[in-house]
């Protein structure tokens, strides 16, 4: 049998995949038909990781930079040179930085912390992507008392009523968004909230299309309509009016003015009073949202958790509240603390040219995340661990070669908890190690000794300091398909509470200068800044397919702009910013945007260089970042 | 026409794999989930397994594939080649009807045509068909619509039949004659031909409604859409379920588009890699440098089920595309598995 | 291994034995400026058992090669008669890249040739226009010489052809030797006067009335960007000419070039064995978008 199963390692989704091996290399993959999410099915990614797996663009060896140029090195010689020059930083002083990786597995998460914290003796850490998945642990703690996703990612198959908050989950976790269609065809109510029409929207019931940045808004709009059928059944078993919150929730939803709202979000508010009335009349709900570095905002995400808590309807076993992750450990980083900590951002220490920082030690990042590239470069030292080479490499110092997620035993914790175990199922090309041996080795020379000799003794670690992950070992993971880590390991866990509000009615920050309200939105076949899909060969292709026909990117704006703006299809255009900075770039016209919205695929490399830099909240704000534009004919 | 006891075919498959590469239904221990893939020496093919997942055309047509190695030399400007196929004849034992049909669309369209495809040749040639009469169908079964199966009617070499005290085993080929010859075996009598139809009525049973309560309905379908007169519509609901994840393509028993990309190794070492492709995706017409001929997702779709269900298309299999597995339906994320398809256009027509 | 060891297998009574599958190694003997961008190989084979099994027929395409790179398609310009074996590519994309950058002496890999090809028997006694509009030349320059050799079996052969500038002209020294053939008819424009262009300026479509390019036992073969050749064909249908007398050759992306990857698929046709030449009627018929 070449046939051996593992987890995908393409997203947050956690879709089972076998993988056809030799041993030696991957020659296939198949879908696992008996797991309980994905059942059968696999994206375009997930069909294509043989391509992934078979690059030539592995790090085969451990390298050192010498003379400007790296050269192959022994792991000693590596290890040794790391030890030694990071020695002479001051990790307590926040003088190293750590940059860990969302894809890695827990066990390589869990060590790397340690050797951040036992050895390097330093608070600066973090995953790159954590500030939309911050805001949602953030939150669902407050709210449920754990975080990380309320009920699982199954419970979209039995539910009454879905409701997707903003994202194209057809693109960005497609398995979840082809759950979600076969939940609508049996009957499901599925309502999409996205200010642009994504394929998602395209499939569900009913789509609320709503403003720029009014997502929250709706949200509570949603919700005041829903508590004003409560007030009148009162049949109700919980006690959601005793909840802490509560009262303060609900004076604010009553504040909400209809003809306010409909000004800011361009919903009528007679339209949600009639969704109100079937959301009441559902026995489960499921909600799902983005999170990672495309998430929601702090506020939007309240909003949801509120709204969730208001259904009374989250103790049903077909209930679910789900942050949905783009990448695919995002959820188990956070459960091995790699998020870091408040007061110690790398990215913050990176920005700021006064900050003490004089080494960075980062795994297997998406280059396309390289901001303050300068200042990178000009670090007494860098550490690059990866099993694919990418531009982090021209930055480091040393290197060392990872396994990619099919040449070790490792589990992953994907968006609703769930944690599976991927075993080894073909040899590592070259001298590639899994990372928490790199990470083992450079402690055992700094003096430490932590004595694991496979990743099922490492998580065994996992299992003593993680309260959550206490029953699990490899062992029972090894048999089905992953099982979700224990909530009731929180205290809290249970005890509901709603999050204070304030309602606004967002004013789009358009003016008549610049009437267009820029949004970051998402491009077909790119993922995690496209490091590992330009690597493959057809996803590869299918990228390289929007660049043909917009070499220099694109801008999505609907037909009757375009018609204002006397521009067709492919048409370059001058973007101008309400700072000044402008890019030339094309037009794509699409019924599916809203009139005064644009949307720019944030692979567009001016976009991130001419763009996003000033707008460092567009970072932040995820999903719901708008930037003033005027767009001009050229 | 003979009878075989479990034994005999287990010496059989033994004995083959001393001269051929022998492929066989085996469970994976962990899932359950059936392949048919390479036994290895101690192995026996799991004639009682469920039908595999993936379509035998993997073995004939895998994923991904090197056909071509090479270097170059620039500064010497020279340059060495070395094919990569070319292998030990294979034996296929107990394929299900519906992959026989397949690998005969297959056949027909790598090796029928004008041109012989070299690399599909050199698996296929020499090879060994042996079929297994099917037993139980899944639920998104159809063959008995696409006349592919339960039971195979011919391509095979050799056909087994589960009875309940053997197997009953029929010829199919001067091969497979060859081999009963060889062996003795012991001939069955006429009856046993009644127990086989009454095997093959059994699972003719346990299809699903929709594949048995009008098994006219495809060739319904094959006409509407030959014709063109499914409404644009109806093309337009289907792509929008289209997640573009080429899985259908995959799985198909009678898909054979491929794509073809040099990759470099190491240095100046270079694989000529021959993937699968799939007409749903956009980058597949795309030109070098200009625009692409076929871009909306619905006529990308279209392409596709015009490909299995048009009678145009159907010539070059000399059969409909579409054998009738049912496995794009397992793995679309959409719900336009080819069964579905036709079901939208039955509708349609009954509207 | 020798050459039938290679294509025995893949011949089957089409009386055609191109190199199918393992492609045959040429050798760069020279390349030639062509264009801005457009460089011409002239290539000999390595193993000279092949070459009498290289037989090309005007219009039909070869799958190249280039070590490191990839293959591309790219469509054939020598008469199948006394020619030197060579290709006109422009650089658009990775691996038209790659090849650029070769010099002579370096190898590249060739299968071939597919393809239909254009009626030549068929033809024989009509006039012939031929209407090209920049790199569109590339893919009739075989048809032109091979009708100039054999001037005598046709009756007026007219060469409409166009370019943007005097310097995107292809082919520009064998223009001068084919109007030494008697009777061959040449009008050449570009889009914009330049100084030093004595020439006609104007587009391509233009020219039609100019040269008074007859309709009756005439065949137009034409190639050129979209935009030229639907108001070249506009003109010529607007002038009575029949579809079926309005030839031209197709290009499709092609990875196999034996009809069997599928990517050169349009409707029902494959443009790499049925095509790549069809006539305006067939095109039209086609079933989708062109």
């Amino acid at each position: 049998m070449n046939y051996q199963a593992c987890v995908c390692n393409l997203c947050g989704t956690g879709c089972g995949q076998f993988l056809k091996t030799d041993g030696t290399r991957v020659l296939g993959v198949a879908p696992i038909v008996s797991h309980p999410v994905s059942k059968g099915k696999l994206c375009v990614r997930g069909w294509h990781a043989n391509e992934l797996l078979n690059t030539n663009e592995r790090i085969t060896t451990p390298l050192i930079r010498e003379d400007g140029r790296l050269r192959e090195a022994s792991l000693d010689e590596a290890v040794s040179l790391v030890v030694r020059r990071l020695g002479e930083c001051n990790g307590a002083a926040d003088e190293i930085g750590l940059l860990a990786s969302a894809r890695s597995s827990n066990e390589d998460g869990f060590a790397l912390r340690r050797l951040a914290r036992e050895v390097f003796k330093t608070h600066l850490l973090g995953v790159g992507a954590e500030a939309g998945h911050r805001n949602s642990m953030d939150s669902l703690s407050h709210a449920f008392g754990y975080p990380g996703a309320v009920g699982d990612l199954t419970r979209i198959d039995k539910a009454d009523y879905i409701l997707i908050v903003g994202t194209d989950i057809a693109r960005q976790n497609p398995i979840i968004g082809g759950n979600l269609h076969a939940a609508q065809r049996r009957g499901a109510r599925l309502v999409s909230l996205s200010s642009s029409r994504t394929q998602m929207a395209k499939l569900s019931t009913k789509h609320f299309q709503q403003k720029p940045g009014t997502k929250a808004l709706v949200l509570n709009a949603l919700a005041k309509a829903l508590h004003a059928l409560r007030t009148v059944n009162h049949a109700r078993h919980a006690d959601i009016d005793r909840l802490a919150g509560y009262t303060q929730y609900v004076n604010a939803l009553r504040t909400i003015s209809s003809v306010a709202l409909e000004n800011a979000s361009g919903i009528r508010y007679e339209e949600i009073e009639e969704e109100a009335q079937i959301l009441d009349a559902a026995r489960s709900v499921v909600i799902l949202f983005p999170s990672g570095i495309s998430g929601l905002d702090k506020r939007t995400i309240e909003a949801i958790c509120n709204l969730a808590v208001l259904t009374d309807r989250m103790d049903d076993p077909q209930s679910a509240l789900i942050p949905v992750a783009g990448i695919s450990n995002l959820q188990g980083s956070f459960d091995m603390g790699l998020s870091g900590e408040a007061g110690h951002s790398v990215f913050g220490s990176l920005a700021d040219p006064d900050s003490p920082l004089r080494a960075l030690f980062v795994v297997d990042h998406d280059d396309g995340i390289i901001r303050n590239r300068e200042r990178i470069a000009a670090l007494e030292l860098v550490v690059y661990c990866g099993a694919f080479r990418n531009a982090f490499m021209d930055l480091a110092d040393v290197v060392f070669p990872l396994t990619a997620y099919n040449e070790s035993d490792g589990t992953y914790t994907c968006a609703d908890r769930r944690v599976q175990l991927t075993r080894k199922n073909t040899d590592t090309p070259g001298a590639g190690l899994p990372g928490w041996r790199v990470y083992q080795a450079i402690a055992e020379q700094a003096g430490y000794t932590w004595g694991w000799r496979d990743a099922a003794e490492v998580f065994l670690a996992i299992t003593d300091a993680i309260p959550a992950y206490h029953d699990l070992t490899h062992h029972r993971l090894a048999k089905g398909f992953g099982i979700h880590w224990d909530i009731t390991a929180f205290p809290a866990a249970g005890q509901m509470k709603f999050h204070e509000v304030q309602i606004d009615y967002p004013k789009s920050p358009t003016c008549e200068e610049f009437p267009f309200a820029l949004m970051v939105g998402k491009g077909r076949h790119f993922w995690h800044q496209n490091n590992l899909m330009r690597k493959t060969l057809i996803p590869r292709r299918e990228y390289d397919q929007t660049l043909l026909l917009y070499p220099q990117g694109y801008v999505e704006i609907c037909p009757e702009d375009a018609q204002k703006l006397k521009v067709k299809d492919k048409w370059l255009v001058h973007l101008t910013s309400s700072t000044g900075t402008s890019m030339k770039i094309a037009v794509k016209v699409s019924p599916d945007v809203q009139p005064g919205t644009a949307y720019i695929p944030y692979f567009i490399k001016n976009m991130i260089s001419d763009f996003l830099i000033r707008y460092d909240n567009a970072f932040s704000a995820g999903e719901e970042s708008i930037i003033p534009v005027r767009i001009e004919e050229k | 026409m003979y009878l075989l006891t479990t034994q005999d075919i287990n010496d059989l498959a033994r004995e083959l794999q001393k001269t051929h590469a022998v492929y066989g239904p085996q469970v994976n221990a962990q899932t359950g989930q059936v392949f048919f893939d390479l036994l290895a020496e101690s192995e026996l093919p799991d004639l009682d397994a469920a039908i595999p997942s993936m379509p035998v055309k993997e073995i004939l047509f895998p994923q991904m594939e090197r056909i071509l190695k090479y270097s170059y030399d620039a500064q010497a400007q020279r340059v060495t080649l070395e094919k990569q196929y070319g292998e030990k004849p294979k034996v296929l034992f107990g394929l299900r009807p519906c992959d026989l049909a397949g690998i005969q669309c297959l056949d027909r369209f790598f090796l029928g045509q004008e041109f012989v495809d070299d690399v599909y040749l050199a698996h296929r040639r020499q090879s060994l068909l042996i079929t297994n009469t099917c037993t139980r169908p899944w639920d998104q079964c159809f063959c008995v619509c696409t006349h592919t199966g339960p039971a195979a009617d011919e391509g095979f070499d050799l056909d087994l039949t589960r009875l309940d005290d053997g197997y009953l085993v029929q010829v199919g080929s001067e091969k497979g004659q060859a081999l009963a010859d060889a062996h003795g075996w012991k001939t069955a009598e006429h009856r046993r031909l009644a127990e086989k139809a009454a095997v093959v009525d059994r699972c003719v049973e346990r299809f699903p409604d929709q594949a048995k309560d009008n098994k006219a309905w495809i060739s319904r379908a094959m006409n509407r859409i030959t014709t063109g007169f499914v409404k644009h519509e109806i093309w337009e609901y289907i792509g929008q379920q289209c997640f573009e994840c080429g899985a259908c393509s995959f799985v198909c028993p009678s898909c054979s588009c491929f794509n073809i990309e040099d990759v470099t190794l190491c240095g100046d070492s270079c694989e000529r890699l021959r993937t699968r492709d799939s007409c749903s995706f956009s980058g597949y017409t795309r030109m070098a440098g200009d625009h692409n001929p076929r871009a909306p997702v619905e006529d990308r779709r279209n392409k596709r089920f015009f490909c299995k269900l048009s009678y145009t298309q159907s010539k070059k299999y000399l059969r409909p595309g579409c054998v009738g597995c049912g496995r794009c339906q397992l793995v679309c994320p959409g719900d336009i598995g080819l069964p579905n398809v036709v079901q939208y256009i039955r509708r349609e027509t009954t509207e | 291994m020798t050459h039938s060891q290679h294509h025995s297998e893949a011949c089957r009574d089409t009386g055609r034995c191109p190199i199918v599958t393992f492609p045959e190694v040429v050798n760069i003997d020279e390349i030639k400026d062509e264009a801005p961008e457009v460089k011409t190989f002239y290539l000999s084979f390595l193993n000279p058992e092949v070459v009498p099994y290289f037989r090309i027929k005007s219009g039909q395409f070869i799958m190249c090669t280039v070590f490191g790179a990839g293959e591309f398609a790219v469509s054939l310009p020598p008469s199948p008669e006394h020619d030197r074996l060579h290709i006109t590519v422009r650089s658009v994309g990775k691996v038209t890249d790659a090849l650029h950058a070769l010099r002579p002496g370096d190898k590249l890999g060739l299968r071939g040739p597919f393809g239909n090809g254009f009626p030549f028997e068929t033809i024989k006694g009509k006039n012939i226009v031929y209407v090209a509009g920049g790199i569109g030349l590339i893919p009739l320059r075989s048809s032109i010489v091979h009708a100039l050799q054999h001037r005598q079996d046709f009756g007026r052969i007219i060469l409409l052809y166009g370019a943007r500038s005097a310097g995107d002209l292809l082919y520009q020294t064998d223009i001068e030797e084919w109007k030494k053939v008697d009777g061959f008819e040449s009008f050449i424009t570009i889009d914009r006067p330049e100084s030093g262009w004595q020439g006609q300026v104007g587009y391509v479509p233009n020219l039609i009335e100019k040269a008074k390019v007859p309709v009756e036992d005439t065949v137009a073969f034409v190639c050129g960007p979209p935009v030229m050749f639907n108001a070249v064909i506009a003109q010529l249908l607007k002038r009575g000419m029949s579809e079926d007398d309005i030839i031209s050759t197709l290009e499709r992306q092609m990875k196999c070039g034996i009809g069997k990857c599928q990517h050169c698929a349009i409707g029902r046709t494959l443009v790499c064995t049925d095509g790549p030449v069809y006539t305006y009627h067939q095109i039209k018929t086609l079933g989708e978008v062109i």
